[in-house]
């Protein structure tokens, strides 16, 4: 818990996090599953120096001139209802956007940040249509706990990226926007 | 069906004897004969046996833990809360304090239609109930033996230096995330959900505690705290105001008691869920359960479809009695309304949710002044009937339990109803959104109608149990629409089915509830047991065990040889704490 100051000033952040961001940016982000983690990807993005844009309900024909995809999965049947579409329809909506990513020649990031407790039917779902579309693979710890993405990316060339808290997940993600033209 | 149980415990408890040193020693499940403390956090735990330690009886170690709770589970409880606490003191005296919310002057569905449904205002100040936490906490204080102000101290103590956050912790906050980014960004880490293993501290909450301890309850509620409740109000389009909290007060009422299998039970009042817990065992006490098991179908069946019935009573029938004029709560809890609801029961076939709000509603009125059953059903056959129900109830909420060396036991569950409440922050301390217990719209006979001054109804029901006039268990448990199935459970279980407390909670759970059409349990039942009740008709639905869906008791057995066990939440990483005090030379 921060000073009062402090506060305000994250007040102003996360405002300013979360608006929509008026210019065209180098990496758009999307939940598959309308979990709000998404969110938590945008903060970090933020501290990385990367006005990410963040569309929950990214259609392929949004896509700009954007280098990277980043595709954060995690189910909420709430987020879901709340978004007026069903897993099917969220699915198809996924496989369309990568696939108009991959003709724009976009890089593909699938991360999965909730750890243990973002698994379950209904995220394995996604996860399971998710890891074979991705370019890199970032996994909170516990995410990967009963070796689900470990089977999903055996036999390809897809390494796990591992990280301990979403807040550590600056690291990796530094390294790949750079390794992909974002940061300098 | 008894069969290798994987859950069962191999008994790894801590045994405490009395060691010339002080401490505290905390672990999640615990044996003492110094006294016990059990809480959904072990620093809370450890809170209330400091307070032992100290000298302190059960009703200071539970203030204590309290108020710790809501430092260390700022998402379920805490001083902008409410709840509901049964303390029965060695000397006989007996206690049930209802520090139940209350919703404000201007919350009416005048008010309500002009703001938008029910459901819109979930998270906003407006879901707000004055809170009770600080004036159960005074009326308790009239038991205790030591002063507030050191009473708080852990509390501040947790407050200023800190704590490392848990996966609970962790995991709730991301469930919260949206809500709090909105509504208290002030409260992440830095704009992200906090993080297993990170140190929480909460300096606004430490002056908060600080000002009462200094100047008193009344601060909360009169002064300079209640100042700052109503400007937030004010400002925010909250309808609460300082007058409401002027106007608040804790009751102090008698517990009501039951009885099942020779055990004594003493159960908070309506518009809780203690009368339901009696109306259930009442039922069951017809049922030779012992010669079950708890993974037998029929077991399950039988629990359930008397859950079910007493669920649908509850929801028709219960509410706050300070402010309906009829509610036929001697009837809910007599032996005899037992006798007649049994006979809805079909052995062999699960009864059909459709009809369960048309056909299956009893009326407990007739016996409401000792009627007996066969002198009512010969009279007629009076079956209500209601319209829809209201909502799931939150899963949030915090219980937990003390027993001192004396023989003084508290019972004591709080919420803020969901977890985090409205989301809003004020003076460091998250605002309950009870108001979402209240009745959508208006509805004829409705005994939870919004109406100023009303306590919604919510299931909580902390208990205990004595045989022979000595305290055997005090139980209760968090969980919404699954603490009443929990908390039977976990009865049947000990009494029934001889197990010791820490397997009876961690035994797989199953929820009976109307606001549920399927039975949800734990997946740790043989195959068979599920498919015979699919046979009966149940919809099934399965969870991983154990599961924080199926509540979190926090509880503690005293041997008849007086040996305490504490048993932490095994769903919520609950903890037990005793005292080290030293030997009397």
């Amino acid at each position: 818990m921060k000073t009062i100051f402090s506060r305000m000033i994250l007040a102003c952040v996360a405002y300013a996090v979360f608006s929509t961001a008026s210019f065209a940016a180098d990496v758009v982000l999307t939940p598959f599953g309308q979990s709000p983690d998404a969110m938590m990807v945008k903060v970090v993005l933020k501290k990385l120096g990367v006005d990410a844009r963040l569309e929950k309900l990214l259609q392929a024909d949004e896509l700009q001139d954007e280098k990277v995809l980043i595709i954060v999965v995690a189910g909420s049947s709430k987020g879901l209802g709340e978004a007026g579409i069903d897993k099917d329809a969220e699915i198809a909506r996924m496989q369309a956007v990568v696939s108009a990513a991959r003709a724009k020649g976009m890089k593909i990031l699938v991360m999965h940040i909730g750890g243990k407790g973002r698994r379950g039917n209904l995220t394995d779902l996604f996860i399971n249509e998710a890891v074979p579309m991705a370019d890199a693979l970032i996994v909170v710890e516990g995410g990967n706990y009963d070796g689900l993405f470990t089977t999903l990316t055996e036999g390809s060339d897809l390494e796990i990226i591992p990280a301990s808290s979403v807040r550590e997940t600056e690291a990796p993600l530094q390294v790949l926007l750079t390794e992909w033209g974002v940061l300098q | 069906m008894k069969r290798g149980i994987g859950w069962l415990s191999a008994g790894l408890v801590f045994l405490l004897t009395a060691s010339g040193v002080h401490a505290v020693t905390v672990a999640p499940i615990l044996q003492s004969r110094q006294g016990m403390v059990t809480a959904a956090h072990p620093l809370a735990a450890a809170a209330g046996a400091e307070i032992l330690e100290k000298g302190g009886n059960a009703v200071d170690a539970a203030i204590a833990v309290s108020f710790a709770l809501g430092v260390v589970e700022p998402y379920a409880s805490g001083i902008g809360g409410e709840g509901y606490m049964v303390v029965v003191m060695a000397d006989g005296r007996e206690l049930a304090i209802d520090f139940r919310s209350t919703a404000p002057a201007l919350a009416n569905y005048a008010n309500l239609d002009k703001a938008g449904k029910l459901s819109d205002i979930k998270y906003t100040p407006k879901g707000y109930c004055v809170a009770g936490v600080p004036a159960g906490v005074g009326k308790a204080l009239e038991l205790a033996s030591l002063p507030l102000a050191e009473l708080i101290a852990p509390a501040i103590r947790l407050a200023e230096e800190g704590f490392e956050v848990n996966t609970t912790f962790a995991r709730v906050n991301m469930d919260a995330y949206e809500t709090l980014l909105e509504n208290a960004p002030g409260f992440l880490d830095e704009g992200l959900p906090w993080a297993a293993g990170a140190t929480f501290r909460n300096p606004a909450l430490a002056k908060t505690l600080k000002t009462i301890a200094e100047k008193g309850i009344d601060v909360y509620y009169n002064g300079e705290l209640a100042d700052n409740l109503d400007r937030f109000m004010q400002e925010n389009g909250g309808w609460a105001r300082k007058s409401d909290l002027q106007a608040y007060r804790a009751l102090a009422k008698t517990p009501i008691k039951g009885s099942y299998r020779g055990y004594e039970l003493s159960v908070p009042g309506s518009p809780v869920g203690g009368p339901r817990i009696l109306a259930t065992l009442n039922i069951l006490e017809h049922f030779n359960l012992a010669i079950m098991s708890w993974d037998d179908p029929l077991a399950i069946h039988i629990m359930q479809e008397a859950l079910i019935l007493t669920s649908l009573d509850q929801r028709r029938w219960m509410g706050d009695p300070e402010t309906n004029p009829y509610i036929p709560e001697r009837g809910y809890v007599s032996k005899d309304y037992a006798r007649q609801r049994l006979m809805q029961i079909n052995l062999a076939k699960a009864s059909d949710p459709s009809t369960w709000y048309s056909e299956r509603v009893g009326d407990p009125g007739p016996y409401q002044d000792g009627a007996n059953y066969v002198d009512v059903m010969l009279e007629a056959q009076r079956n209500a009937v209601i319209e829809g129900a209201t909502g799931d109830a939150p899963p949030s909420t915090t219980h937990f339990s003390v027993v001192d060396a004396a023989g003084n036991a508290v019972s004591w569950t709080q919420t803020i109803s969901s977890f985090f409440g409205t989301g809003n922050l004020v003076d460091g301390y998250f605002l309950n959104n009870e108001l979402g217990n209240f009745k959508a719209k208006p509805e004829e006979g409705s005994p939870i109608n919004l109406e100023p001054g009303r306590r919604p109804r919510t299931t909580i029901a902390p208990l205990v149990v004595r045989k022979d006039g000595k305290v055997r268990w005090v139980i209760g448990s968090p969980g919404a629409g699954r603490i009443g199935s929990t908390i039977v459970e976990i009865l049947v279980n000990v009494i029934d089915f001889d197990m010791s407390l820490e397997n009876a909670i961690r035994a797989p759970k199953f929820t009976g509830y109307d606001a549920y059409k399927a039975i949800q349990l734990e997946d740790d039942y043989p195959q068979k047991t599920i498919d015979l009740l699919v046979e009966m008709g149940h919809e099934v639905k399965r969870y991983p065990h154990p599961d924080l869906y199926f509540g979190g008791p926090n509880a503690i057995a005293v041997g008849e040889d007086g040996l305490l066990t504490g048993v932490g939440s095994i769903r919520r990483q609950g903890g037990a704490a005793a005292p080290q005090l030293h030997e009397e030379k």
